[in-house]
């Protein structure tokens, strides 16, 4: 009687300790320890990523001064207006009559706007041509001469007649 | 600790009551759970000495107690050095020249005092170094329970006597107003009536030299001669002699009646107690008293003697469950 | 207290039960413990996770308009280069055509497209035109049309269309 009672006593004591601790495994340190490896893991991820991020920003960076510096004119230009004033006046130095119509005006979603005219101008030579074309690629203003091109043999002048896009960009 | 109160009755509650005699401990062990009894158990060993309980005995409570941890080991304290003072305040006791810081006391209701020597209460404790001890009950407590007991309330004034294997106490009673009490060892020659527990004293009393003298002899013959030499002197007026009753009272049961007497006596004469005729008297045989005792004393006294056998161990075990109850 | 001695404290459990709640309970603890650290440490990095999500959320949208700048700024580049480069080529085009024109033949009209030229002018006579200017149209585009007429003054007048693509002449003469 008094053995099997002990005996009793120790076998539930051991099945109790056991079923705690085994309660106790499941229902607070594995998920615990599980949730910790992901957090730690999801940490280091967006650490490496930041990493990354950091890297890939100053990447870029690099490129954009890069690129502000080679495109620099283009930029310029892009931010010029249009003064058709000036434009004209620097025909005049190739042409005896310029005139320009404006047409339509393009908007881009980029914020790009291109400002279409058409030109009539009178050269003389077509020499005069080459180097008006020549000027207009110095100019600052992005301006480009579409086909078709006209060219009219008048009196003694040439009546050229094209399509001008003028390129600007705005914010 | 109400709530430690209900767990603890709802386990198994050992109780251990323990007689130490001459040559035999007594060993009483009731289980209880949740107020029913599971278990009585009686086991009797056999002792060298008074002084030490045996291996056999520490290691049967010791086992004991390893299988139930709320188990309370009780002791009947049958050592001459104790007593009652029928009041309570210090000044009693030095009234009845009782040394008050040897003893320990003990109030009883607010009606008298129960004391033991510290002496006798070192030596119980003694006794149990290796095993344990949880109470040490004396027999007056233990007559005084058995009196309370009593359906019938007396008049007059009513003489108690819880009869032991090797003791007898007394406790005389008004109402419920104690008026005198005594314990006496009759295994053996003690001091009757001494008062301090300190050192052996010289008997001044003619009559307890007598009787120590007397006892020393056990052979009949010689015995009946003695008993008349004693009855002699021993006797006041009231007393009527019975040789023939008188010459079958040995030993122990002749100490007895003699111890009987001069209690009563002492009782009687001493101006410190307050006292009149016992007109009652109740015995609670827990040694199987000789019938011959009885008459005995009723053609002494002349009064009603009312005999009730009584389980010492049995009484041990009740007082022990009550003590529990009380303060756990 | 009736006795002569105070009782002994008593034990609710015996040794091995109390030894036995003793241990489970420890374990318990610990293992509470243990738990609570590992959340305690996961917290840590949840608030630390939440913070790098932020930063790596407006980092993203940086390295993104970033990306959309360098983008704005190479259409820009490339379109500059783009007209400056078809102005160049117009221009050379025209070069060209004029260097294809003999002496003996003077142009009235001129209308350049992209893929067609179109060229009225006078020739001294179809041979002329068929010696002289032909052969060079025709190398230089897929094909080549000619119309010969003569004016109020009598002078052979031509009119050829060339192309490089394969255009039929009424597509030509429709979108003129």
């Amino acid at each position: 009687m008094q053995v099997n009672d002990k005996t009793l006593k120790f076998t539930i004591f051991m099945l109790a300790f056991l079923a705690i601790v085994m309660a106790f495994v499941f229902i607070f340190v594995i998920p615990s320890i599980k949730e910790f490896k992901l957090k730690k893991a999801e940490y280091y991820a967006q650490i490496k990523e930041e990493k990354k991020l950091a890297q890939k920003e100053q990447e870029l960076q690099k490129e954009l001064e890069k690129l502000k510096k080679k495109y620099s004119t283009a930029l310029e230009g892009f931010k010029q207006d249009f003064d058709e004033k000036a434009f004209l006046e620097m025909a005049k130095k190739y042409f005896q009559n310029v005139k320009l119509t404006p047409k339509e005006t393009h908007k881009m979603e980029s914020g790009l706007h291109i400002y279409e005219f058409q030109a009539d101008f009178s050269a003389l030579t077509p020499v005069k041509f080459y180097q008006f074309i020549d000027s207009l690629n110095q100019m600052k203003n992005i301006v480009k001469i579409n086909f078709p091109v006209e060219l009219d043999a008048r009196n003694r002048t040439i009546a050229l007649r094209f399509n001008m896009s003028v390129y600007r960009l705005l914010p | 600790m109400g709530l430690l109160k209900t767990i603890k009755k709802r386990l198994t509650n050992q109780f251990i009551g323990v007689l130490v005699y001459e040559t035999t401990c007594i060993l009483k062990i009731r289980r209880v759970k949740n107020g029913k009894i599971l278990s009585d158990e009686e086991k009797e060993f056999v002792l060298q000495t008074k002084e030490a309980l045996t291996k056999e005995v520490t290691s049967y409570l010791l086992a004991l107690q390893e299988e139930i941890e709320q188990t309370y080991v009780s002791l009947f304290l049958n050592s001459h050095g104790q007593g009652v003072v029928p009041e309570c305040s210090k000044a009693a006791y030095e009234k009845f020249h009782i040394e008050y810081d040897n003893v320990k006391e003990i109030c009883v209701d607010n009606r008298y005092s129960v004391y033991a020597s510290n002496i006798d209460i070192k030596w119980a404790e003694k006794l149990f170094t290796d095993i344990g001890l949880d109470f040490i009950f004396s027999p007056f407590l233990m007559l005084d329970n058995l009196r309370k007991k009593e359906s019938r309330k007396r008049e007059g004034i009513v003489l108690y006597m819880l009869a032991g294997n090797n003791s007898i106490t007394i406790m005389i009673f008004e109402k419920n107003e104690l008026l005198y009490g005594t314990f006496i060892n009759i295994a053996k020659e003690e001091d009757l009536l001494a008062s301090d527990f300190g050192e052996e004293e010289d008997s001044e009393d003619e009559l307890l030299d007598e009787i120590d003298l007397d006892l020393e002899l056990e052979e009949s013959d010689e015995i009946s001669e003695i008993l008349e030499e004693v009855n002699e002197d021993l006797q006041t007026s009231i007393q009527e002699e019975d040789d023939s009753i008188k010459l079958k009272l040995f030993g122990q049961d002749l100490r007895l009646v003699k111890y009987f007497d001069a209690s009563l006596r002492e009782f009687y004469e001493n101006d410190l107690y307050r006292s009149d005729f016992v007109t009652y008297v109740k015995i609670y045989d827990g040694a199987q008293l000789n019938p011959d005792i009885v008459s005995y004393l009723k053609e002494q006294l002349l009064v009603d003697i009312d005999v009730r056998p009584v389980d010492i161990a049995d009484e041990l075990i009740a007082l022990t469950v009550q003590e529990v109850e009380n303060i756990a | 207290m009736r006795s002569f001695i105070q009782p002994r404290k008593k034990r609710l459990l015996d040794k091995m039960s109390s030894l036995w709640l003793g241990f489970i309970i420890l374990i318990a603890i610990g293992l509470i413990v243990f738990g609570i650290l590992i959340h305690y440490k996961s917290s840590f990095y949840i608030k630390m996770l939440d913070n790098l999500h932020q930063k790596n959320g407006t980092a993203l949208q940086k390295v993104k308009s970033l990306q959309k700048e360098i983008g704005l700024i190479t259409m820009q580049g490339k379109l500059q280069q783009e007209v400056v480069e078809t102005n160049r080529v117009l221009k050379e085009s025209i070069q060209n055509m004029f260097d294809l024109i003999p002496d003996q033949i003077t142009l009235t009209k001129v209308v350049m497209k992209k893929e067609s030229l179109y060229l009225k002018g006078y020739t001294l006579n179809p041979e002329s035109y068929t010696l002289l200017l032909e052969p060079p149209l025709k190398s230089i585009f897929t094909q080549t049309k000619v119309k010969f007429s003569k004016d109020e003054r009598g002078r052979t007048v031509f009119e050829s269309f060339s192309t490089i693509a394969d255009q039929t002449l009424e597509d030509i003469n429709a979108s003129e």
